[in-house]
């Protein structure tokens, strides 16, 4: 479609008449996107190390659970929540702890944790980061110190209900 | 996301002396009310948020509804009314009310939020993407930086490819990366309880209300505010609709029903099963994920969701690339605040040049925050920063539309805001609300005391927010306007394209 065919809309009415100047079609961009998708999911379900929930895992969570329940924190209804995803190392949670960005991650997680684009101030919860805690306590207790020591100043709020 | 091809009668060039003079038949390809629908809702919620508010239970109703009630719903209505009346978004509805420098002032606003918005949001995919791969990735300033740099390219050379590819692509990430998980979600939420099972957080009829803490509980309340921003933002492509006055409106009245639920409902399932003490934001709200379907036996979906919500978030975030950016060239080609150079487009339309010197910002601002533990432990620091900044945008638009209800009554408007002055005094003061909040130290917050974050956050709106516009005022050119004003006309053509195009970069 030639340009000129198109470029006298009124300003006001089509402020930017080019966009409309050549007809497109997407669909091959469309089908390199599905295809990159889809390899991605494939990619990812085949190295996603998925916990083990076995006797091991289900003993740790009994120990997390008593910690959390010693805390005064949350507890799930079945420990299944905790052994699926914290296996018997913790899991991801562990995995990330202690580090720069993903505690840099945690913070702009604190403050955006809601649905918000950018960030603002939010109160930190008590259970989030304690339990968090709680978690690498049972699970990775050398990283506990790193972890206190970065969060550890923090003023928590207890907003849930 | 279809968009809707129509036989558009348009009459030949008549600024250029090379043109037809002869009437043409242009095939014009339009947006559906549907896509400009799910844009809206790409650049607004994504499913990322459900773990983190889960962790209020029921209470998470309140949290999202109080603020849909006094911000949200003034906005949608504000911005469909200004939309249907004015084409071009923001900095045109500011301009007809306040004069181009406002307008300039509002458009730059929008655009400077998305200076660290993209490097945390990306930061974020890589942490989530690395939770699936290999979960020590996240902590890997190599990868992060890898990430965030080589998809920001990718969205800029998308968007490229036109405002159909972004609308279609933003449109399908909506529904494939946040509608049908959070479907998913859901139904197996609703599951849950149907089969009798406890849940995990209380849903007694006063657990409705947040626990109350004083400053921090309304903290928490406003804070949501921001979670509805961005309503208005794809109102700069209203002109892509075919039936803008009467679309427009439609299209932002439906979001608004599925932003809701959306919020909402997945929340609540999510609450169900994980107790907030299993919510590890350290690890990404994939975590909490992991419980909810480990609980299930079907662990094997964490990797197909954790996928589909980064891509829910590129969509987003290729609206995000195409919204405030266009904004930017409009206000640039008709009053001269930006260098040709920048004003230059491609031969889809698109502002090339914006958005790559853009793309060189933030490649930059990714390498520092992903090497530099400085950068990156105080970035949190410069969202709330540009988050201030955002929020002159809606300061300004709810005063533009008191105004130009008044100034204007006879312009033809597809919507008209019952209540106008009571909705823009409503949105007003919470967006006041939230402004005033912005400057409340948070406990990530340890270098000094309450004035000196209230110094360093005003200096930095102040420099980020007014102070570029005010630069790009002082050293405007009148030569460096490409395209004839569209505020008080609708006579005006368009005289920057030559026939054969060769403005295209």
């Amino acid at each position: 479609m030639p340009a000129q065919a198109i470029s006298s809309v009124p300003v006001g009415e089509n402020p930017i008449p080019e966009r409309h100047a050549f007809h497109h079609d997407n669909r091959p961009l469309m089908a390199i996107i599905t295809a990159l998708v889809i390899a991605l999911i494939a990619v990812c379900l085949i190295a996603f190390n998925q916990p083990n929930d076995n006797a091991a895992a289900r003993a740790k969570a009994v120990k997390l659970e008593a910690l959390l329940r010693a805390e005064g924190l949350p507890l799930p209804t079945s420990l299944t929540v905790f052994s699926s995803s914290l296996g018997t190392n913790g899991g991801v949670v562990c995995a990330a702890s202690g580090y720069n960005l993903t505690d840099a991650i945690l913070n702009q997680q604190n403050s955006a944790s809601t649905g918000a684009k950018t960030g603002s101030v939010l109160p930190v919860e008590k259970a989030v980061l304690n339990g968090q805690l709680a978690i690498i306590q049972v699970y990775c207790p050398a990283r506990a110190p790193a972890f206190i020591k970065h969060f550890g100043g923090y003023k928590l709020y207890d907003l849930t209900p | 996301m279809s968009v809707a091809s129509a036989a558009v009668a348009v009459p030949a060039v008549a600024a250029s002396p090379l043109a037809d003079p002869l009437p043409v038949i242009a095939k014009r390809n339009f947006i559906s009310w549907r896509t400009m629908m799910f844009m809206t809702v790409a650049v607004v919620c994504s499913l990322r948020a459900a773990p983190t508010m889960a962790v209020y239970g029921l209470a998470s109703i309140v949290l999202y509804a109080v603020p849909a009630i006094v911000f949200m719903i003034p906005q949608t209505l504000v911005s469909a009314e200004l939309a249907s009346a004015w084409p071009g978004g923001i900095y045109r509805w500011v301009t007809e009310a306040y004069g181009p420098k406002l307008g300039l002032l509002a458009i730059w606003c929008q655009y400077a939020m998305t200076i660290f918005y993209y490097p945390a949001m990306l930061a974020y995919v890589a942490s989530t993407f690395a939770y699936v791969i290999n979960p020590n990735l996240a902590s890997s300033g190599l990868f992060t930086a890898v990430v965030i740099v080589s998809v920001y390219w990718l969205a800029v050379l998308v968007s490229g490819r036109g405002m159909k590819a972004v609308s279609g692509l933003s449109s399908a990430g909506a529904i494939v990366g946040t509608l049908i998980p959070g479907i998913v979600l859901v139904g197996m939420g609703a599951a849950y309880l149907i089969g009798g099972h406890a849940s995990a957080a209380p849903l007694h009829v006063h657990d409705l209300l947040p626990a109350w803490a004083g400053v921090a509980s309304l903290v928490l309340i406003v804070n949501n505010f921001l979670s509805y921003s961005g309503m208005e933002m794809n109102a700069v492509h209203v002109s892509e609709l075919k039936d803008p006055k009467r679309e427009f409106p439609k299209a932002m009245f439906v979001a608004v029903g599925i932003i809701m639920l959306v919020f909402i409902l997945p929340a609540l399932a999510v609450s169900f099963i994980v107790p907030a003490s299993d919510v590890s934001l350290t690890a990404g709200v994939m975590q909490a994920f992991t419980s909810f379907f480990g609980y299930f036996g079907v662990s094997f979906l964490v990797s197909p969701v954790a996928i589909l919500i980064i891509l829910a978030m590129l969509g987003g975030m290729l609206a995000w690339l195409a919204g405030p950016s266009t904004g930017l060239l409009l206000i640039g080609r008709e009053q001269g605040f930006i260098p040709p150079y920048f004003q230059k487009l491609n031969k889809r339309g698109m502002q090339m040049n914006i958005m790559i010197w853009q793309g060189v910002v933030t490649s930059i601002i990714a390498c520092l925050y992903a090497f530099i533990p400085a950068v990156s432990n105080a970035y949190w620091i410069f969202e709330v920063m540009t988050t201030q900044i955002y929020l002159i945008v809606y300061l300004l638009m709810f005063m533009a539309a008191v105004k130009l209800r008044a100034d204007q009554p006879e312009r033809p408007r597809g919507y008209l805001t019952p209540a106008l002055r009571w909705m823009c005094g409503m949105g007003f003061v919470s967006t006041i609300g939230a402004f005033a909040i912005g400057f409340v130290p948070p406990s990530q917050f340890h270098s000094g005391g309450t004035l000196v974050y209230i110094l360093l956050v005003a200096g930095g709106v102040g420099i980020m927010g007014p102070g570029i516009p005010l630069l790009l005022d002082r050293y405007k050119k009148p030569h460096w306007k490409t395209a004839a004003s569209s505020t008080g006309t609708e006579t005006r053509v368009a005289t920057t394209i030559a026939p054969s195009g060769t403005q295209a970069v």
